[in-house]
């Protein structure tokens, strides 16, 4: 490659930057980890958790509270069909990357 | 993970289009179109349809071709209650509409041959397909001869109903027309099978249409295996729901059948007693799809040895493998299972063909049984790869002596989660 292209393109590039809020570091996965942990629990609330009645949508929810109420759920303290046994199986800092994930879809 | 340096930076903007528009640049989707390239799935049940999907949706790139014989795809989740009565054939029929819709090729044709060396399978048609990756969701096949005449008694004697469709109804028919005071016997195979606590749903709502319609019928259950799956929940639901009309002999106790005579409805066991039946559901011993059997994919057991992170073959780079037909741990065979594995495969693929890394894996499995339509048990878990193998980190069965209101939800949630994972897997 040339430099003077290379050099156009880092313009634009600059130009560029100073026009978006890049809310991430430019450190990018192909598929990040929690799209594979959230497709996990889309199987029963429904592809991008919007839900299928009687299943709850798990979407849209506060994250302080899909935390809490995971946590509630793995250690017993509230009841449920299957979700204390689901809970169990991630760990605090999974929860955190799920409850993230949802509350923006 | 793959930290981007400037370089990669300018091919992401430059795949982005950023140079003639600003507009059409979204961080950080953008970075999920990298992955390009052919993959073919081969099945389109829960496996490769759900497979399908996801690489579409992490890959929107890639060119996605889904071949399956069929047109529509029939669950088994579920056709238990077709057998019953309480649902029709049409309840449980998907069609691939939707995949289609969503950019991925769907081609209704039968594969004959993969050529994993040389990245390309024969199709039916005479043609033939390449592939820069081929995940194959073959399902089961039936491993005739374990039980004498087997191949001949279900064709219309003694129906195995375990791949639905056809066979689904050949047995309801049969159930319909006993007398009342008639024998039902079920006979699941020795494990590994496809849906491990399916005979067990099976033989309860059988019950269930008996109970109402011809309540001195009588079920056996004779197994060829020493325990079967949620057995604690489900003998107590029969128990309750159904007195003694079910019984459930297992290997030692004479339950271990060797031949079948379609003639006399007899079925023989490795003691030589004989059990009489006036409806017979006779559930063959199984092993991996016909196709990656032909194909020189499987171990000496008869089912495919994958990478359990990948799911890649052992035998042959680039070539995947998932849903019944791999050998995956402490997971069973469903189609939960399946989906699970899908997804996992699916970011594998989105991420090697991006020339990225694999996110860490992750899968879980539920799985409802029904006692009665208003009767439901379950087990769920979540599993983890450790030293290569897939291992349960946690989960379990429903308990024994839980109130009827929890049976009642489960239930509910047993059609709640057919719902919700035909509409991930088919749109």
């Amino acid at each position: 490659m040339s430099s003077s292209p290379r050099i156009a393109i880092s313009g634009v590039v600059a130009v560029l930057i100073g026009s978006l809020v890049f809310t991430q570091s430019f450190a990018a996965d192909a598929v990040p980890r929690v799209e594979l942990l959230a497709s996990m629990c889309n199987t029963c609330h429904g592809t991008n958790g919007k839900g299928a009645k009687p299943m709850p949508g798990i979407n849209g929810e506060e994250t302080d509270d899909f935390i809490d109420l995971m946590q509630a759920f793995a250690s017993g303290e509230e009841s449920a069909s299957i979700m204390g046994r689901h809970a169990q199986g991630y760990t605090e800092a999974e929860l955190k990357l799920l409850a993230e994930y949802f509350s923006k879809q | 993970m793959k930290t981007y340096d400037r370089r990669d930076f300018l091919k992401v903007i430059g795949a982005a289009g950023a140079v003639t528009g600003f507009g059409s640049l979204v961080w950080p989707m953008e970075a999920l179109a990298a992955a390009s390239g052919r993959v073919v799935v081969v099945g389109g049940g829960f496996g490769g349809a759900t497979c399908a999907r996801y690489l579409k949706r992490w890959g929107p790139k890639l060119d996605v071709t889904l071949i399956e014989r069929d047109t529509s795809y029939i669950t088994c989740p579920f056709s238990n209650e077709v057998l019953a009565g309480s649902l029709e054939m049409s309840d449980i029929t998907h069609d691939y509409g939707n995949i289609a819709a969503q950019g991925i090729k769907v081609v209704h044709d039968e594969v004959t041959a993969i050529d994993a060396a040389g990245k390309s399978i024969s199709l039916g048609n005479g043609g033939s397909m390449k592939f820069d990756k081929l995940v194959v969701s073959p399902g089961i096949a039936f491993r005739w001869g374990a039980i004498e005449n087997d191949q001949i008694a279900v064709q219309q004697a003694m129906p195995h109903s375990w791949k639905a469709g056809e066979q689904t109804l050949l047995l309801r028919k049969q159930l319909q027309a006993m007398r009342n005071g008639g024998t039902v016997i079920i006979v699941p195979p020795k494990k590994p099978f496809r849906c491990p606590p399916g005979p067990y749903e099976r033989a309860s709502l059988i019950a269930h249409y008996l109970k109402s319609n011809k309540p001195k019928s009588k079920i056996l259950i004779v197994d060829a295996n020493p325990t079967h799956s949620k057995q604690a929940a489900f003998h107590e639901g029969w128990k309750k729901e159904y007195g003694n009309m079910i019984e459930w002999i297992k290997d030692t106790d004479g339950g271990v059948i060797t031949s079948a005579d379609p003639g006399t409805m007899t079925l023989r066991n490795d003691f030589g007693d004989e059990y009489k039946g006036d409806v017979i559901n006779l559930i063959p011993y199984q092993k991996a799809g016909e196709l990656v059997e032909t194909a020189g994919l499987t171990n000496k057991d008869g089912w495919c040895t994958v990478d359990m992170g990948t799911f890649e073959s052992a035998e042959a780079r680039d070539v995947h493998i998932i849903g019944d037909a791999c050998v995956a741990g402490a997971m069973p065979k469903s189609g939960h299972s399946a989906a699970s594995q899908a997804k996992n495969c699916a970011a594998a693929i989105v991420s090697i063909l991006a020339g990225d890394t694999p996110p860490e894996p992750t899968y879980a499995n539920t799985c409802y049984s029904l006692i009665g339509p208003r009767y439901g048990i379950s087990v769920a878990a979540v599993y983890r790869l450790k030293d290569g193998v897939i291992v349960k980190v946690s989960g379990g069965v429903s308990k024994v002596g839980n109130k009827d209101r929890v049976h009642k939800n489960e239930a509910k949630y047993a059609r709640g989660w057919y719902k919700s994972i035909t509409s991930d897997t088919f749109g």
